[in-house]
C-alpha cells in the first residue's frame, strides 16, 4: 500500500471502513499472539511432563542395574507422535549420557533405540537441510549408533564445513586412529580449529601406528598435509622424516612453517643442516621458526651460522638467533657480551636474554 | 550415613545422583540453582556437598568458597566438572574443595568418592 493509498483510507468517506479494517487486524494480532503464546503454554507443559516421565524412568532404571538385564519404556504415548516432543527427548537423554557413564549410560542408549529416535536421527542425517544432516550426525555419533558409521564415513568429505566437521569428529570418536582414514579421500578444507578439535580427541585414545601416514604428507589437499605434520609432530613418527623434508618445497607457506616445526619435533643428526639450507629461501616468519629450531636441536657446529644472523636487518631475527646461541651453550652469553661491544642493538638483545635467562 | 546437598541443574542427572544416593542409605537434599544451594547450605548444613561447577545464579566455585569459609561445620565438598575444565577444578580445590569428579562419571564411583570423604 504507498502512502497515498493510506492516507485516503483516513479520510472520512471511508472512515467507517478503516475502523473496521483497523478493528479486524488487531483482532487477528491478538488472537495470532494467544495462539502462539497457548501454542507454547502447552509445550511447556507437555516437556515438563515428559522430563517428569524420564526422571521416574531413571529411578526405576536404577533399581534395576545391580542385574543389569532390565530397561523399562516410559509412556510417552500420547506425546510421542510429534516431532518436538521427540526431539526434546533426544536431546535430553543425549544430555545426560553426556555426564553418566556405565551401566545406565548403556540403558539410555537402549531407550534410545527402543523408542524409535535412532530412526529419527538416521532421518535427519539423510536430510537435504545441512543443519539437520548435522544434527543426526551428531545424535548417532553421541548415541554409539556404530552401525551408522559408513553413511557418517561419507559426510567427513560433505561440501558443507559443518556437516563435515560433525562427520569428522564422528568417525574419529567410534574409532580414534582408524577413523583418521578419512583424509584419504579429504577434497574440502580441514580448517585449524577442526585440527586441534581432532588432535584433542584423538588424546584420549592409545596412540597406533598410521600407515597413510606418508601418502597424507603428499597429499594434494594442504590441509591434510598441514594436520599429517602436525600429526607427525604431536606422535613423534620419525619413519616419515623424509616425506617431512620434502614438505620443506612446498609453495604454501603454512605447510613449510609447519614442516619446519615438525622437523624439530623429529630431529635428527642432518636435519639442522637442512633446516639452514632452507634458511635462506624463506620468509622471515618461517625464518624465525628455524632460528628457534636451531636453537633446540643445534650443536656447537651451528654457532657460527647463528652468529651470521646477529647482523640480519629483521631485529626479530636477531633477538632469535641470539636465543638460540645461548640455547645451544649458555656459556655463549659472554660471546654475544663480546660481539655486543661494538654494536648497540646487539649489546640490547644480549640484555633482554640474560633477563630473560634470570627471570 | 550423612546428609548431602546436591546442587545441580539438570534435573535428570540431579535425580540420576539423588536416586542412587538415596539408596545407597543417604540423606539426600536437592537443588536446582546456586541461590537456593546457598541457603540450603545455611539451613541443612549437610555433611557433604555436591556441586556442578557451572550453575545458575552462582557458581560451583562460589559454593566451594562458601562452604569453606562460611560455615563452622567442616563439611566436604565434591565438585562436577566436564573434560577441559581442568583450571576451574585447580581454582575449586584452591578454594578448599575435597574431591572432583569429571562428567561422564559412573554412579557407583561416585557412590565411593562420597563415602570416602564422609569416613575421614
Amino acid at each position: 500500500m504507498n502512502s497515498g493509498a493510506f492516507f485516503r483510507l483516513l479520510s472520512p468517506e471511508h472512515l467507517y471502513f478503516s475502523a473496521a479494517l483497523f478493528a479486524l487486524l488487531t483482532l487477528l494480532l491478538v488472537g495470532m499472539i494467544y495462539l502462539f503464546l497457548y501454542i507454547k503454554k502447552r509445550r511447556f507443559r507437555v516437556k515438563k511432563s515428559i522430563t517428569g516421565q524420564l526422571n521416574d524412568w531413571i529411578s526405576e532404571q536404577m533399581t534395576m542395574e545391580e542385574d543389569g538385564s532390565f530397561i523399562t519404556l516410559p509412556d510417552f504415548a500420547p506425546h510421542f507422535k510429534k516431532k518436538y516432543v521427540r526431539q526434546f527427548i533426544t536431546d535430553n537423554l543425549i544430555n545426560f549420557k553426556k555426564s553418566v557413564a556405565g551401566h545406565l549410560s548403556d540403558s539410555v542408549v537402549r531407550l534410545y533405540e527402543h523408542s524409535g529416535l535412532k530412526k529419527d536421527s538416521e532421518a535427519r542425517m539423510k536430510s537435504l537441510r545441512w543443519h539437520l544432516r548435522s544434527r543426526g550426525i551428531y545424535e548417532l555419533y553421541m548415541m554409539q549408533q556404530r552401525e551408522s558409521l559408513s553413511d557418517i564415513l561419507d559426510y567427513t568429505n560433505s561440501n558443507n564445513e559443518y556437516v563435515r566437521m560433525e562427520a569428522q569428529t564422528a568417525i574419529i570418536g567410534f574409532d580414534g586412529f582408524k577413523g583418521l582414514i578419512f583424509l584419504n579421500d579429504l577434497h574440502y578444507p580441514l580448517y585449524e580449529w577442526q585440527q586441534i578439535k581432532l588432535l584433542e580427541q584423538l588424546d584420549a585414545f592409545n596412540s597406533e601406528e598410521m600407515p597413510h601416514l606418508p601418502s597424507w604428507l603428499r597429499s594434494a589437499n594442504s590441509y591434510v598435509v598441514q594436520f599429517a605434520l602436525k600429526l607427525t609432530e604431536v606422535y613423534q613418527q620419525f619413519r616419515v622424516h623424509g616425506e617431512v623434508v620434502q614438505c620443506l618445497g612446498s609453495d604454501n607457506q603454512k605447510i613449510r612453517n609447519q614442516a619446519i616445526k615438525t622437523l624439530g619435533s623429529i630431529a635428527h643428526e642432518d636435519t639442522v643442516f637442512i633446516l639452514r639450507q632452507q634458511y635462506f629461501t624463506e620468509t622471515i616468519a618461517n625464518q624465525l621458526e628455524i632460528l628457534r629450531q636451531t636453537g633446540i636441536n643445534g650443536t656447537e657446529e651451528d654457532i657460527e651460522f647463528l652468529k651470521g644472523r646477529l647482523y640480519e636487518e629483521d631485529d626479530s631475527l636477531k633477538l632469535e638467533a641470539g636465543r638460540a646461541i645461548v640455547a645451544i651453550t649458555p656459556g655463549h652469553i659472554a660471546t654475544l657480551k663480546h660481539i655486543a661491544a661494538n654494536d648497540p642493538i646487539i649489546h640490547s638483545i644480549a640484555n633482554q636474554i640474560k633477563y630473560e635467562l634470570t627471570s | 550415613m550423612g546428609k548431602v546437598l546436591l546442587i545441580e541443574d539438570d534435573t535428570l542427572i540431579q535425580r540420576a545422583v539423588a536416586s542412587k544416593l538415596k539408596k545407597e542409605g543417604f540423606e539426600m537434599v536437592c537443588c536446582n540453582d546456586g541461590k537456593e544451594g546457598l541457603e540450603k547450605l545455611a539451613t541443612e548444613l549437610p555433611d557433604l556437598v555436591l556441586t556442578d561447577v557451572m550453575l545458575p545464579y552462582v557458581s560451583g566455585l562460589e559454593i566451594v568458597n562458601a562452604v569453606k569459609s562460611l560455615t563452622e561445620k567442616p563439611i566436604k565438598v565434591i565438585v562436577f566438572s566436564t573434560m577441559g575444565q581442568e583450571k576451574i577444578v585447580q581454582e575449586a580445590f584452591d578454594l578448599g574443595a575435597d574431591d572432583y569428579i569429571t562428567k561422564p562419571f559412573s554412579l557407583n564411583e561416585l557412590v565411593i568418592r562420597v563415602k570416602k570423604q564422609l569416613t575421614r
